[in-house]
């Protein structure tokens, strides 16, 4: 009864190093499986948005939301542009239905900017002119709004669009054309001279709007916002405009 | 039970006794054509009483706890069926549709079904009346106010079909038709809840007729039941609401009662009825049946989805103890006849024939002792039904003892086949021996071993090691991993952690007892290096568990298999106690919840005082606001704007009253430092944790399958999912997380302001949904009113949705006051501001009582498992000692003391219940971390937080190891008396 010693012992031993080691192993695969404990040391962390080659920020309204299609989460134009900037582009969809350019101001810039975005789309004019905004006030805001995200984001690349020829859309057909024409021009007027002073690129839409008198099948069933093939067509007039002017 | 291991329970009876019926005809048949091997194997029960009161005291144990499983299965679906269908009284069968914001029908169509039905012999009553939903009530006697109310105006003698309406002071039958056109009788409930007397005076009031009221007097209260269930009711003459509603002629409701007498008694009948009423009722009315009861029931099913899961997951840790013990004890019998056997081998036996013997012994304790633990296991299962009573009183809830013969039959049967199989296995295992050996009780010779010697040996351990640390170690990995790293895994229910247990207890086992020697050596080498006769003793003590690995091994097993189902266990129903049970937790600390209806309430601690109640009652008061705010999170994958509701909190929220946090932001080490930045920054936030969920189109995440897991229940009402916000990067159960950047804009409002989220609020119960947003921050103008040009509706919100914030009160009761009380103090003193004050503990009791009541359940069944598992420990570690007086007998023969062999025993016994319990404990521990690591419980929305119970585990160790040393005890302080010869003779 004194132990074995010899060849016998010594192979014990190795297999109960053997043993040992596995055993720590094991113990230590069942300790990483462990919750991690709190976080005592009183470090900070703060989520911070996925890297990106380009970071798009469309600030508008319904059209930019996607309103008018199936999926307004994939089907919007800002999507369909973002696939055509290529991987590493990185989308925030600001577009909020009904907005107009006064509550943007105050709701979707401060969200702009801290996106620290390096292309920006703005598409708000048509919910002001629809809404009967004065078109100083809108030239006040508008003007506020680029000189405020030109100054937060200086390298920013910035495409603004003007209203298109509503009078061609289903829904306005019965409505007093001759003064919704008249608005048009009046907004549209106004936005030529604000991006020229701004030097900012304009996406004129208003030059594109026959596109939608030759295909009816672009409009949505509401008669007023385009659909999914719609959306698609404009992200290709804006993506083909930023081709032109891109530096 | 209507399942039992996913097999139907009528299915599985009829198997089960066919199986039975065969084994019982064919051992009696042979028995027959073998009287006298029968007469020798029976002859072995009186023979050796202390081992048959040993072996029929564990038979019985193992049939008591199936049979204690399948009772309590069977009372938990009772209790959730009955309380499913309770609120609908004597009700099976509803019959609405119609026209108008009612949904209203003619009354002929009732009284053409009357006719049509007399002959029906389906069908016992039909009734008819006119609900009226979403009135609110204000009491002007006992001045209190309650909303939600629902109106029941009833055709006069329809409430007679359906057990008629009973005064709850009286117990005398009232009838609609003596009631007044402004007289009601009030249920239970809602007399409760308005502290409401016969005699009251009562305005009600109604959405469908703003700027008016309606006086009505009580003439009643009502016991809940009958056409009543016990959500809160008024019930009034029909003419009563079809003059109020203009509707005279009109009815929306009409009532089936089938044959059976209440409860589910009827379901059965219901697609029989549906189909005759279908028959009966006109098609362009617009009206339809819905079966209510049946409806009921299928609900029931989902709502004890989670908890008939986890029972499940218990009852089959239960199951594989109690037939682990049956092979245990019959192993160790065969064993310990091995001499025996070998002697009768000698003159002539043959193995067919020691195998007969062995079979009819163990048919005989078989038959009698599964019959003996059937009905100890009804009687426990009485006692746990009993003892769980009040907790069902605490809901008004009547239950009672019922049990399906299905489950006796299956619970008999299972022990009896299960007995038979582990006989007759046990016995072909040692019959098959060399006779001179077994005579000698030596070994087996390992011819192989002999040819390749300690290489072969070697290999073997080498082996174990490897298969037995792999088996560990797969199934020890949480299932989403082994998904990540491309290995196979099982998709099934919570079977596969039961399969999961089971592996690693195996394969921990089989790693330490093919290598016992070299987990023994250290404790040689330690006692070596002690004085006295510790080395002796530690060598004793380790001789048998290495030389008998096979027996020791299966001890190791029975060990390890009850202390690891007990500490899974432990950690399930110690999760749902902390959720479910503790009301403080729920309550978040408040007592009474206080929302007012006509207009916000003035400055709450300067009106108290003037209303005459004492503001120091209360210890803390919290506001709580509620709106609908615009929300986008930067950080997302494709940041867009979403909506989502935010509850604008101060006061008593901000210290930490009622709201139960599951998550911090990383740099939080407490729920009190989370609370203080709250308060001193405005910009931080909270967020319900059903906004970490599913949601946007995201599938189900748990790696574990299960097709009825309910889904689309983590939105809150009346949004829609495509435009609720969901927060990215933070996982439901993730405790600590970075900080979350969102921006909110008011959807009324002009400005975003930034918020940082640094807290999960706990929303298991779904009435905690919202962005928690200080006060300070919201009244700051930086969500300040504005116009209208954004809507919920304009994001799609839907059009219930309301953009005026929605104000509650929340009060904590100081210690020594009466929270009923002060409630009825406080609707009573704001009367005029429609303050409706709801005690949130009978909140939760009502909502949540089936849930308590099931976690309690659950909570019984693990200490019922936990006292059989430690019984049969007790028995495997006295049939341990029993088996080896012969080899005492020689250790006295060679000089050992009796104090030395006493020890020694002891110390094996202690060494063996310790390393099994460990593994045990180690083990259960890996895999329940494993089922909360997959979200296994958060696809249920459970709220259910992983968190070990220590002091739980603690008991549950020492009470296993206990308990073997107990068992142990007695046997062997009576080998240590035993002389030498008699020891030695013994056999």
């Amino acid at each position: 009864m004194n132990g074995n010693e010899g060849p016998d012992a010594s192979h014990q031993k190795n297999m109960a190093r053997f043993c040992s080691f596995l055993f720590l192993t094991l113990c230590l695969g069942a300790c990483s499986l462990w919750p991690g404990g709190q976080n005592i040391s009183g470090q900070w962390h703060v989520q911070q948005a996925p890297k990106a080659r380009i970071t798009y920020v469309a600030i508008g309204a319904s059209d930019t939301y996607g309103t008018g299609t199936n999926d307004p989460d994939e089907q919007n134009w800002p999507v369909d542009m973002t696939g055509m900037l290529g991987s590493g582009s990185r989308l925030v969809n600001l577009g909020i239905p009904g907005i107009e350019v006064h509550d943007a101001l105050n709701v979707e810039l401060p969200v702009a900017i801290d996106a620290h975005p390096d292309l920006v789309t703005i598409w708000l004019a048509v919910d002001d002119l629809i809404s009967n905004v004065p078109i100083s006030q809108y030239s006040q805001d508008m003007d506020l709004l680029l000189s405020r995200l030109q100054a937060a984001a200086p390298h920013a690349l910035i495409l603004v669009a003007n209203v298109p020829n509503l009078v061609l859309l289903p829904r306005f057909q019965a409505t007093d054309t001759h003064s919704l024409q008249a608005g048009i021009s009046s907004y549209n007027t106004v936005i030529a001279s604000i991006m020229e002073r701004h030097h900012v690129v304009l996406v004129d839409l208003y030059q594109q709007s026959q596109v939608l008198a030759n295909h009816p099948e672009y409009i949505s069933s509401d008669g007023f916002h385009l659909n999914a093939r719609g959306y698609a067509q404009l992200a290709m007039i804006f993506y083909l405009t930023l081709q032109k002017h891109r530096l | 039970m209507i399942q039992f291991f996913g097999i139907p329970v009528d299915t599985l009876t009829t198997v089960l006794l066919v199986i039975t019926a065969v084994i019982v005809a064919g051992v009696l048949m042979l028995a027959l054509s073998n009287v006298l091997f029968f007469k020798i194997g029976v002859r072995n029960i009186f023979r050796r009483r202390t081992q048959m009161a040993l072996i029929t005291f564990a038979l019985m144990l193992s049939t008591m706890l199936l049979s204690c499983i399948l009772a309590v299965g069977d009372v938990m679906t009772a209790t959730v069926q009955s309380v499913a269908v309770y609120n609908w009284g004597n009700i099976d069968e509803l019959i609405e549709g119609g026209r108008g914001p009612l949904g209203t029908y003619p009354e002929q169509i009732y009284y053409r079904l009357v006719e049509q039905s007399r002959d029906a012999s389906t069908i016992t009553s039909v009734g008819a009346a006119l609900q009226e939903d979403n009135l609110l009530v204000a009491d002007q006697t006992s001045r209190q106010v309650r909303s939600t109310v629902t109106a029941l105006a009833v055709l006069p003698d329809s409430e007679r079909g359906f057990g008629g309406m009973q005064d709850v002071s009286t117990k005398q039958y009232l009838s609609i038709a003596s009631l007044q056109p402004d007289q009601v009788y009030l249920n239970q409930t809602i007399a409760q809840l308005l502290n409401a007397k016969p005699g009251d005076v009562l305005y009600l009031y109604s959405p469908r007729w703003p700027g008016r009221r309606y006086t009505m007097r009580v003439a009643a209260i009502i016991d809940n039941g009958g056409l009543v269930g016990d959500n809160p009711y008024i019930v009034s003459q029909l003419q009563t609401f079809q003059g109020i509603e203009k509707v005279a002629g009109q009815i929306n409701r009409v009532f089936i009662a089938n044959r059976g007498g209440g409860g589910v008694n009827g379901v059965d009948l219901s697609d029989q009825v549906t189909d005759q009423l279908h028959q009966w009722l006109p098609r362009h009315r617009h009206i339809h049946v819905i079966q209510v009861k049946a409806q009921g029931v299928q609900a029931s099913l989902k709502a004890q989805d989670i908890f008939s899961r986890i029972f499940s997951l218990f009852s089959l840790f239960a199951l594989a103890i109690g037939l682990l013990l049956i092979f245990l004890i019959f192993v160790l019998l065969a064993a310990e006849r091995r001499g025996e056997m070998g002697m009768a081998r000698a003159i002539g036996m043959q193995r067919y024939h020691l195998v007969l013997m062995y079979l009819f012994e163990g048919s005989v304790y078989d038959l009698f002792a599964s019959l003996i633990g059937l009905l100890f296991g009804l009687g426990i299962s009485v006692l746990l039904v009993n003892f769980l009573e009040p907790i069902l009183a605490r809901f008004n809830f009547p239950l009672k003892f019922t049990l399906q013969p299905h489950s006796l039959i299956v619970a008999y049967c299972l022990g009896v086949i299960f007995t038979f199989c582990s006989v007759a296995l046990s016995c072909w295992l040692v019959s098959r021996m060399t006779v001179v050996e077994a005579m000698r009780d030596l070994p087996e010779p390992n011819r192989s071993m002999r040819l390749f010697g300690g290489l072969r040996r070697k290999l073997n351990n080498v082996f174990a090691i490897l298969m037995g640390s792999a088996l560990v170690a797969y199934w020890a990995l949480p299932i989403d991993v082994l998904a990540r790293l491309g290995l196979p895994h099982f998709r099934a229910g919570i079977e596969v952690f039961f399969v999961a247990g089971m592996m690693m207890v195996l394969g921990a086992a089989w790693v330490l007892i093919s290598n016992a020697g070299l987990f023994v050596s250290p404790l040689l080498a330690l006692s070596a290096r002690l004085p006295g006769l510790f080395y002796t003793l530690a060598k004793l003590a380790s001789v048998y568990p290495l030389h008998r690995r096979f027996r020791t091994g299966l001890n190791l097993v029975m060990f390890s298999l009850v202390v690891f189902a007990m500490t899974v266990m432990s950690v399930i129903t110690n999760a749902m106690q902390n959720t479910y049970v503790d009301i403080n937790t729920q309550t978040g600390g408040y007592d009474i919840q206080a929302t007012p209806y006509f207009k916000s309430l003035p400055d709450l601690h300067a009106s108290l005082a003037e209303h005459g109640i004492d503001p120091n009652a209360f210890s803390a008061i919290g506001m709580r606001s509620t709106t609908v705010v615009g929300v986008i999170q930067l950080s997302a994958p494709s940041p867009r704007w979403y909506v989502y509701p935010v509850q604008i909190i101060n006061g008593g929220f901000l210290q930490g009253y009622g709201l139960h946090l599951v998550g911090k932001a990383s740099g939080f080490d407490s729920d009190s430092s989370i609370w203080q930045a709250l308060q001193s920054h405005p910009d931080y936030a909270l967020i319900d944790s059903s906004a970490l969920s599913y949601s946007q189109g995201a599938t189900d995440k748990s790696a574990i399958y299960d097709p009825t897991v309910p889904q689309g229940s983590r939105i809150p009402p009346g949004f829609d999912p495509n435009v609720t916000f969901a927060m990215s990067g933070v996982s439901p159960g993730e405790k600590v997380f970075p900080a979350v950047p969102v921006w909110v804009a008011d959807l009324q409002g002009r400005k975003a302001i930034k918020l940082t989220i640094i807290g999960v609020v706990d929303n298991s119960d779904s009435a905690h949904f919202g962005l928690y947003i200080p006060h300070s921050r919201y009244s700051s103008a930086a969500l300040g009113a504005g116009g209208d040009s954004v809507t919920a509706a304009t994001l799609g919100a839907g059009g219930d949705l309301t953009t005026n914030a929605d104000q509650s009160y929340y009060f904590k009761v100081a210690p020594g006051q009466d929270k009923r009380a002060l409630a009825l103090q406080l609707g009573s003193a704001f009367l005029d501001y429609g303050l409706e004050t709801t005690v949130l503990e009978d909140v939760i009791w009502q909502k949540r009582g089936p849930r308590i009541f099931l976690s309690d359940v659950l909570l019984g069944v693990v200490g019922m498992t936990l006292l059989l598992g430690v019984a049969a420990l007790a028995v495997t570690g006295t049939r341990a000692v029993i088996e080896r007086r012969q080899q005492i007998g020689m250790l006295r023969a060679l000089g050992c003391s009796r104090r030395l062999i006493q020890s020694a025993f002891l110390l094996e016994s202690f060494l063996v219940g310790l390393v099994g319990s460990i593994l045990g404990m180690v083990l259960g521990l890996i895999l329940a971390r494993n089922i909360f690591a997959v979200n296994f419980f958060e696809q249920y929305q459970t709220g259910l937080t992983f968190s070990i119970p220590w002091q739980q585990l603690a008991l549950i160790v020492c009470v296993s190891v206990l308990a073997s040393l107990l068992g142990a005890v007695l046997p062997a302080w009576q080998a240590g008396r035993v002389t030498p010869i008699e020891a030695l003779r013994y056999s």
